[in-house]
């Protein structure tokens, strides 16, 4: 019989079978590496209305992140500050700045600022800052360096699996209950022997849920 | 191996429905309507035929799709953060806020609590200060906080009077007139396009409008405070158009003037029976305004009969207060005193607190319920004996009672009763059958009549309680009520079960019945409707649709674009409660304040504000009486009424030694509206005794003879919709009929024997006929109902009303003969067609009488719902227990083998094999008395508030995808022609060993160390293989995206804190995870590892108003669901217990749930069984 597949045809299973399992496990990696929210969400760094400083207000002046954060030990969210808390010093400090000009107008007009929100979780998701604060996780632990940050930006990336990461073993996260908000606290003497253990302050030991429930409601 | 003892009383069957009853078994090939699930609900069913195969078709072509729409891949979307410009002090967006407010719903009051989140009301609950909600609340106040959401209210003032106006400077007055003549046409032109979108129709309008203009318009001019001259013109038109409140302040300013000149001669306010004081002094004040004008009441929700009875024996201002904590007896005389009467929740929660029973000691303090009614309601359900009897035989029945008790077993009537006593006697003979319920229950009540000793230490007779029912007439009342003086129970010191209380405020009201006589012969010319609809619910014998047509002018106010508001000439919406200022009285005094929890939704005002516009004032300086030109808010007239009553009470002398307060101060307001109840105020004594006994005897005399070849024909308030009040509540339409399990419908209710007669089956058209008018209503076979009686219910068949109602249930209103008759004699037969009726009663059949399955496997009776007589629980307390298919001593789990073995490799098999491991600080359980349970559904609605539950609608409901996580299962138990009802609440059990858990391919469903069983909506994927294996049926899948078009409005209802799910995943009971999680994240703030018991109350717990469901901590020996469920306090509670009555459904499949039942005792009379 006369040969109805040219000779080459003989490599071709040979090729898939090595090309097929390299390529999968390309697509697998790739998909591992540029759709995991390490990739995709840390680092968002969106453009705000207005160009708000943390590097200058919470880092150079020091200003503690609860001025403006105030609900974040008794609500789940830790809110975004009403245009009242900035008018409690710009109603006398840089009265006439451009860049502030949306602030004044919100101010006196009564309408509501549009920040761009960069910390965000799915909806299915309920996270409440209340317990964290009250175990001593701090706000760099999560939110990075804000007090150098001129622009917000995302620093981790806030997936299912990251907060594992912590929720399986949270003593090496925590810090001083009076320390949360020093963003400085890791660099300091203090850090390296803090066992929360043996912290007096502390009324009691995390014991962060991994089971479903726990943010899935 | 131990014998499974059936209980004393033989294993009752239960059964569901009379059609499944006839069910046989079929090995091969079960025809669908056996099937454990109905067509539809684990298939996709599509409209148009769509097979299976096509739909895997369908699958894949939009797989390949997928990756290339914008569902597919995209970044997250971009969220705004917009706080506040100012924000409020205190305010902490994300943390709900409480307020007390109140509510009332036919002649009930409850205080309520309703938590506001972000500014919006999203949930209601009791006041646990109010006596009459006790912390928890109704199936009504659950779901009127979807009505103020409600898309399809009223949003704007539509009038057939259409006017314009135009400012000019003074002196152009040709001018001005043009500009208002052709502004008003071209405005009529464009509404008409709107309405028709024909041009044509729209010239004609024009024109039409030209002509009306020259020819009868209305001009007026004058010169505002702005210097400006103001040219107004109106004209009536023949259909409504949307205009502003201005405008109506306008018309009614005009109108109002000559009419108080009149001193309101012809004038008609139809009203509804409002327990609110502010409202009714404004009513008094409009009657001193417009003295000869009539108030007339128009609400067939409101228990006239039970007032004018109570009015009639008791004074003028006395209103019937009952109480049960005392009552060892209680005679429900066609009264739903648990489901639909006045005060229903109060007396709920005291009922069935004499029933809580931890061990068979505490039966001797049990109360006994008889129930006489020609339908099954939720009282009936609850009756430990039961007689059907017509409605209209009620009265017969009171007087043989009486009869009885005087002759036989020589009770004393008052003195005052003695000519009423007289005249009283039964029209003919009763049945062998009731003659002996008769009888029984008069030595019932006779035997708790000990006679009192003179003397020191008297014996205190046992109170008894005769409730009469509000559809009957006011003689059946007063039979009660002297029934209960009788029996020494209405006594004021110390409290019995009848008291008179005297309301504030009383204003004479007239009949609808005299309405619709003034409007035909034209006595009457201007109606005001204000949060009525005599059009829709006025008996049919009006004829009031016509007769409100003859009237010059018709003024509706109303939520709805009703109908009355649709034929009116003004139609003014109106405030929900929760956004208007108010205030309640319930029956036994307290008040509360109404205040709202958000501004008007719409441009609406509350039926209050809009009473105090049409009462002039006098003005001070000239002495010229004039409606006001300004609004007057709702809070100042509330307050303003306050102050009056504390200045008036302060003039009498003080009663408590400290000084009156002069005036109602801030401080004091300020109290009330955080309490939620009003104190301090002086009144005087407020206690009325029964002793006008002589006008009942009038009545007694003058009863007419039934024909009784006809049928009797009675309506009820629907225990959903009311009377109407709730037919657009999309949560109402949809929730299950506590005893028929109807959605979306109502129906004739028939007995199986009247049936057989008419030759009808479930669906089939009956056609009654009353008088001249009939009505065709699908017939529904209702174990449990009169064989000569038809039930009807109100409230359905509405038109025009939103697109929840239309189309919802047939109109019954054309058949009422009367405002205070609900029975009648009618015709019966078989009409035309049939109606596709849907109920969920077959839906989640846990098969409670074996009749499916195979003779191979599961041919037993399952005992799902367990019960005994007091007797049977004194010989046998652990009856419970007994019933069950394998006895509790041969269960094993697959790794109890494992337990022998040595401790390292036990363990490792037990993590190899998912053996649920429980090291939570607290292990979360429940507990539901069945004893209590009356369906009265509240808790199901409270589940569907909280927790963001959808509609479905009654095409998916009739393929069995209701979405409800919290179901009433009810079981008929005995004879078919006259069983009795019993009901379960079933909802996830959150089992130890979950069969759902196991099955799920990606884990979307695992177990929690504290013992919930967790659901990730995220994770699932929609195999509903965890559906199939749940032996209780509580997993809802979302077969469609049933949230996908929620109105904005709609949304704002949704609760924060709950997931909203999407298509394509399954939801169930999760305990109120979301209110756990927020207990224990407080708990562990303030530094506490664990919850105090009582902190969590799930949303169905905190509404019941029986407190039939308790939640908590079992791993804590004194919690009380601990006490509830265990009768030992272990440490750990594997090792107790179980208590006497305690036991879990379906528990022999050693699926360990930790939601357990009390078993029901009923406490029958041993000489009628």
């Amino acid at each position: 019989m006369p040969a109805i597949f040219p000779r080459w045809t003989n490599k071709i299973p040979l090729a898939v079978g090595v090309l097929v399992p390299l390529g999968g496990a390309f697509l697998i990696f790739a998909l591992w590496y540029w759709a995991s929210p390490l990739y995709t969400d840390a680092g968002y760094r969106p453009k705000q209305p207005v160009p708000f400083s943390h590097a200058l207000h919470a880092g150079d002046m020091g200003m503690d992140c609860r001025y403006c954060h105030n609900t974040v030990e008794r609500a789940a969210h830790a809110a975004i500050p009403p245009t009242q808390t900035c008018m409690n010093c710009h109603s006398q400090v840089k009265t006439d700045s451009p860049r502030l000009a949306p602030i004044r107008t919100s101010y006196e007009t009564g309408e509501s600022m549009k920040w761009t929100r960069v910390h965000m979780l799915p909806d299915y998701a309920f996270f409440d800052h209340r317990p964290h604060v009250a175990a001593g996780v701090g706000c760099a632990s999560c939110h990075g360096r804000i007090d150098g940050m001129v622009v917000v930006e995302q620093a981790e990336p806030l997936s299912m699996g990251w907060c594992l990461d912590c929720h399986r073993n949270p003593e090496p996260n925590l810090r001083p209950l009076d320390q949360v908000t020093n963003m400085n606290w890791d660099n300091e003497a203090a850090a390296a022997s803090y066992n929360p253990n043996e912290d007096p302050e502390r009324k009691r030991m995390p014991s962060p849920p991994v089971h479903c429930s726990g943010c899935h409601r | 191996m131990s014998q499974t003892k059936k209980p004393n009383e033989a294993l009752k069957t239960y059964w569901r429905s009379i059609a499944r009853r006839k069910t046989r078994l079929n090995v091969l090939g079960s025809r669908p309507e056996d099937a454990e699930f109905p067509p539809g609900a684990d298939e996709l069913v599509v409209e148009g035929g769509a097979s299976r195969r096509k739909f895997m078709g369908i699958l894949g072509a939009s797989t390949a799709l997928a990756g290339l729409t914008s569902t597919g891949c995209v970044r997250k979307p971009k969220q705004y953060i917009m706080p506040y410009a100012k924000r409020p002090e205190d305010l902490i967006p994300g943390a709900p806020v409480y307020y007390a407010s109140a509510y009332q719903v036919g002649g009930t009051v409850m205080g309520l609590l309703v938590e506001s989140q972000d500014g919006r009301p999203t949930k209601i609950e009791g006041n646990p200060q109010h006596s009459g909600s006790q912390g928890a609340t109704d199936v009504f106040a659950q779901a009127s906080i979807l009505s103020l959401y409600d898309p399809e209210r009223s949003r704007e003032v539509r009038s057939k009077t259409v006017s314009g106006h135009v400012f000019m400077p003074p002196g152009q007055g040709d001018q001005a007139k043009q500009e208002v003549k052709h502004g008003l046409c071209e405005r009529l032109h464009h509404l008409t396009i709107e309405d028709t979108k024909s041009i044509d129709a729209a010239e004609a309008a024009a024109a039409k409008c030209e002509g009306l203009v020259d020819d009868a318009g209305r001009w007026n001019s004058y010169i505002d405070d702005a210097g400006r001259e103001v040219t107004e013109l109106s004209i009536d038109w023949d259909t409504q158009v949307p205009t502003t409140w201005g405008d109506a302040r306008a018309a009614l300013l005009s109108t109002f003037g000559p009419i108080h000149e009149a001193g309101g001669e012809g004038v008609a306010l139809v009203v509804r029976g409002s327990m609110s004081p502010t409202y009714r002094a404004t009513q008094q004040a409009f009657i001193k305004a417009y003295p000869k004008a009539k108030v007339v009441l128009s609400d067939p929700s409101y228990p006239i009969n039970t007032v004018t009875a109570s009015e009639m024996v008791a004074g003028e201002g006395a209103l019937a207060h009952y109480s049960l904590e005392d009552a060892s007896v209680i005679l429900a005389a066609d009264s739903d005193f648990l489901g639909t009467g006045p005060d229903h929740v109060r007396l709920a929660r005291e009922y069935a607190a004499k029933r809580k029973l931890a061990a068979p000691g505490d039966t001797s303090s049990m109360n006994r319920l008889y129930c006489v009614e020609p339908h099954l309601t939720s009282t009936g359900a609850q009756a430990d004996e039961r007689l059907r009897l017509p409605g209209g035989d009620v009265v017969d029945f009171l007087a043989g009672l009486i009869i009885k008790l005087v002759e036989d077993h020589g009770v004393v009537l008052p003195v005052a009763a003695q000519q009423f006593g007289a005249t009283i006697a039964t029209r003919g003979q009763f049945d062998a059958h009731t003659e002996r319920f008769l009888s029984v229950v008069a030595e019932d009540l006779a035997a708790r009549l000990t006679q009192p000793q003179q003397g020191p230490g008297r014996v205190k007779p046992e109170r008894v309680a005769i409730i009469v029912g509000e559809r009957q007439p006011p003689l059946a009342h007063g039979l009660g009520f002297l029934l209960n003086v009788m029996l020494q129970s209405a006594s004021g010191q110390p409290a019995g079960s009848l008291r008179f209380a005297s309301r504030f405020g009383q204003v004479p009201y007239a009949s609808l019945a005299e309405l619709a006589t003034d409007l035909q012969e034209g006595k009457t010319h201007t109606v005001i409707c204000l949060d009525t609809n005599p059009v829709y619910d006025a008996p049919g014998t009006l004829a009031m649709a016509e007769k409100l047509g003859m009237a010059k002018l018709l003024i509706h106010a109303g939520s709805y674009h009703d109908e009355t508001g649709q034929i009116a000439h003004w139609h003014l919406p109106l405030s929900h409660y929760l956004e208007s200022w108010g205030d309640l009285e319930a029956s036994d005094g307290s008040v509360s304040i109404q205040q709202p929890l958000i501004e008007p939704l719409h441009d609406t005002r509350s039926a209050l504000e809009i009473l105090s516009m049409l009462i002039p004032e006098q003005d001070a300086a000239s002495g010229e009486w004039a409606l006001s030109r300004a609004d007057k808010h709702g809070d100042e007239l509330v307050r303003a009424y306050w102050n009056g009553e504390i200045k008036a009470g302060s003039a009498r002398p003080s009663m408590r030694g400290k000084p009156n307060p002069g005036e109602l101060s801030d401080k004091v307001w300020r109290r009330w509206l955080h309490d939620g109840l009003v104190s301090g105020i002086p009144r005087g004594p407020t206690m009325k005794r029964p002793t006008k006994w002589r006008a009942f005897a009038e009545l007694m005399t003058q009863r007419e003879v039934p024909d009784t070849s006809l049928y009797e024909v009675n309506f009820h308030l629907d225990p959903k919709v009311l009377a109407g009040e709730f037919s657009n509540s999309g949560w109402m339409q949809e929730l299950p009929h506590p005893i028929t399990k109807l959605v979306w419908d109502n129906a004739a209710y028939i007995s199986a024997v009247l049936a057989r007669e008419l030759g009808v089956e479930n669906g089939d058209n009956l056609s009654i006929k009353i008088g001249d008018a009939s009505v065709e209503v699908p017939a529904w076979i209702a174990p449990g109902q009169h064989d000569r009686t038809v039930s009807l219910a109100l409230g359905y068949g509405r038109k025009g009303l939103g697109a929840v109602a239309e189309g919802a249930g047939f109109d019954v209103n054309p058949l009422r003969p009367g405002e205070r008759e609900w029975f009648v004699r009618g015709e019966v037969s078989r009409g035309a067609g049939s109606h596709d009726l849907v109920s969920t009663q077959d839906y989640g059949l846990l098969d409670p009488d074996g009749a499916e399955g195979t003779p191979i496997i599961n041919f037993e009776r399952r005992p799902i719902y367990r019960e005994a007589s007091v007797e049977g629980y004194k010989q046998d307390p652990e009856f419970s227990k007994r019933g069950d298919l394998m006895p509790k001593d041969r269960l094993k789990e697959p790794w109890a083998r494992y337990n022998e073995l040595s401790e390292y490799y036990s363990e490792r098999k037990v993590r190899e094999l998912g053996v649920p491991i429980f090291q939570g600080p607290h292990q979360w359980a429940m507990s539901i008395d069945l004893n209590s349970c009356i369906a009265c559904n509240a808790c199901v609605v409270a589940c569907q508030a909280e927790n963001n539950i959808p509609v479905v609608g009654k095409d998916e409901v009739s393929n069995g995808r209701e979405m409800h996580w919290m179901r009433i299962d009810r079981y008929y138990t005995g004879p078919e022609d006259n069983p009795d009802a019993v009901v379960m609440p079933m909802l996830c059990q959150h089992c130890e060993t979950a069969p759902c858990e196991n099955v799920c391919p990606v884990a979307a469903t695992a177990h929690s160390p504290e013992g919930l069983n967790d659901m990730a909506y995220n994770r699932c994927i929609g195999t509903r293989y965890c559906a199939n294996n749940c032996p209780y049926k509580v997993r809802r899948f979302n077969f469609l995206h049933y949230n996908e078009f929620i109105d904005e409005y709609e949304q704002m209802q949704k609760n924060p804190d709950v997931t909203v799910r999407f298509r394509g995943v399954i939801e169930k009971c999760s305990y109120c995870v979301q209110r756990i999680n927020q207990a224990k994240i407080e708990a562990h703030v303030d530094g506490e590892d664990k919850v105090v018991d009582g902190a969590i109350v799930t949303a169905c717990e905190q509404v019941c108003p029986t407190q039939a469901i308790v939640f908590g901590d079992i791993s804590d020996p004194n919690s009380r669901v601990s006490k509830l469920k265990y009768a030992t306090n272990q440490e750990d509670y594997r090792e107790r217990e179980q208590s006497n009555r305690d036991y879990a459904v379906l528990q022999d499949l050693l699926t360990k749930p930790r939601t357990t039942y009390l078993a029901r005792v009923r406490n029958p009379n041993p000489k009628l069984a």
